[in-house]
């Protein structure tokens, strides 16, 4: 028998009571998988040609078929029931329908992978590599649960509105404060920041641009690096404290992308304790030194099991030569020749020669925001977790990749086997 | 990247060794945290470790931690040094620079 021989190719619908070409579907069991069926068809295949008669098996499995399809070139017919056929009136069906019959089983869905229809996102080497689309057709995510705070050197915007296609959805990105220049206005004057918030929360399935991860997130955006990407212990502590106030007022559980890091100091730890105290997860680049120790705040993830330090990878799964690496490291993603979203007027960034709009780049900073989106999937499809079991989730979903502990952690993330 | 800033929230930057590592700092400024309990004075009590110059804009934060104003040619280092030496003080550190990744 081929469970999926006659299984409909259907795309996920975000209605909760979902259908298939109009009819109910139904989540079962067949043959100890949990599957999705169409109510009230079943599929049966003869060893010669032969087409069931409408009326067919209605005394041995208590339904009566309303309807019998054509049989199709490869002698696959369709009994019609009109009703929901529960799990064991459907194996019924299969042991009455005689010798002749090769099998029969109910019509069950398949998924086409939820391949989205941005411009470029052909070109996101990296989504694919972390399995993505198959994860999407598990959880696309959700709004109510989780706050992803990014902070950065800020996001799009002109005349105090989001302005990028990509990042300029209101109800999704709230803007937090800038603590460089101490007003709430958090501009991108860099291009840094937009392309981490691009690379986690870009929209999706608009047609153009890129693919964000972290497909239905609700994003804060709280600005920390200026012009030059230098930021200090200080605006990295009232950036976090502010989003622990942000997402308490909201009732959110909090996930904190740091694509940042500098030097330990007890400013820092602070501040990375209050956000582990108050439940919040932490993910933050491991830093680009070529191989030496793991900054911080990423390397407190030994002390702090809501801390997260991600190194990067290339195209090949192998460690990115800029990445560095310890005992601290947690995971490793996709963080070479990463295409995202830059702001749509000139920043510092255009300076040095990227372009806008949208350009690549490469970074453990690039790493970070697939691991935080990853986590909001996560959390938004299992609220009850904590931060540590999301962190574990990650890890211990995550595919091995080459090199030791200290350079890769527990490897790549795998965003299907996380979302399962 | 980009080029390191030459200024910080418009204070100099400047570089040093500390704890065995090379930093960039931001001069005339440190981080001062009592030991608890906190008080309404402590912004009183810790000006009297400190030279007759420094100030203290702003309250403690929600981390007991105040930010001192020195003039800029103050070495906050040695200051540092001194400060942890004392009874009532948990912790003091430069104000640290570091970068996007």
């Amino acid at each position: 028998m081929s469970p999926t021989s006659l299984a409909a190719t259907a795309t996920q619908e975000r209605d909760e009571a979902r259908t298939f070409q109009g009819r109910k579907l139904r989540r079962t069991k067949w043959k100890g998988v949990e599957v999705e069926v169409v109510e009230g068809l079943l599929a049966y295949r003869y060893k010669q040609k032969k087409e069931l008669e409408t009326g067919f098996a209605s005394n041995a499995i208590g339904a009566q078929a309303l309807r019998s399809g054509k049989l199709n070139a490869l002698g696959i017919g369709i009994l019609d029931f009109g009703e929901s056929l529960a799990e064991e009136r459907a194996f019924a069906a299969s042991e009455i329908l005689g010798p002749d019959v090769l099998w029969a089983e109910p019509v069950m869905l398949d998924y086409g992978f939820a391949t989205p229809n941005d411009q470029f996102f052909s070109q996101q080497w990296a989504l694919k590599e972390i399995k993505a689309e198959s994860a999407w057709d598990l959880w696309k995510g959700a709004s109510e649960k989780v706050i992803l705070a990014i902070l950065d050197s800020g996001i799009p915007l002109q005349n105090k509105k989001l302005s990028h296609t990509d990042l300029g959805d209101a109800k999704r990105f709230h803007l937090g404060h800038d603590f460089i220049n101490n007003h709430d206005d958090p501009t991108d004057d860099h291009g840094h920041g937009t392309h981490v918030a691009g690379i986690a929360a870009a929209q999706v399935d608009n047609q153009v641009g890129v693919a964000g991860l972290a497909w239905n997130t609700q994003v804060l955006v709280i600005k920390v690096f200026n012009t030059n990407l230098d930021g200090s212990n200080e605006v990295f502590m009232n950036g976090v404290l502010s989003a622990i106030e942000y997402a308490k007022k909201s009732r959110k559980h909090l996930i904190i992308n740091y694509s940042g890091g500098g030097p330990p100091g007890d400013l820092k730890h602070d501040a990375v304790k209050q956000a582990h105290d108050s439940g919040a997860l932490m993910v933050a680049a491991a830093g680009n030194d070529y191989g030496c120790s793991i900054r911080h705040p990423a390397a407190y993830s030994t002390e702090f099991d809501s801390v997260i330090a991600v190194g990067a990878v290339n195209r090949n799964r192998e460690r990115a030569d800029f990445s560095n690496r310890g005992p601290e490291m947690t995971v490793v993603a996709p963080g070479v020749d990463i295409l995202s979203t830059m702001p749509d007027y000139y920043v510092t960034a255009n300076a040095s020669g990227k372009q806008t709009k949208y350009d690549r780049w490469e970074g453990t900073s690039m790493a970070t925001p697939f691991v935080a989106a990853l986590a909001a999937l996560i959390w938004s499809k299992s609220p009850g977790m904590t931060a540590a079991q999301v962190c574990r989730r990650l890890t211990d979903t995550a595919d091995k990749v080459t090199g030791d502990t200290e350079e890769v952690g527990s490897g790549i993330i795998n965003a299907r086997k996380a979302l399962e | 990247m980009s080029q390191s800033s030459t200024e910080f929230k418009g204070h100099p930057v400047r570089e040093t060794s500390y704890k065995g590592r090379r930093i960039r700092y931001v001069a005339g400024q440190l981080f001062v945290k009592l030991k608890a309990p906190y008080r309404e004075n402590n912004e009183s009590r810790i000006l009297k470790f400190l030279p007759e110059d420094a100030s203290i804009q702003q309250p403690p934060n929600k981390l007991g931690w105040v930010v001192v104003d020195l003039p800029e040619d103050v070495d906050v280092i040695e200051i540092i040094s001194r400060l942890k030496d004392h009874k009532e003080v948990e912790s003091a550190e430069p104000y640290l620079l570091e970068s996007a990744l």
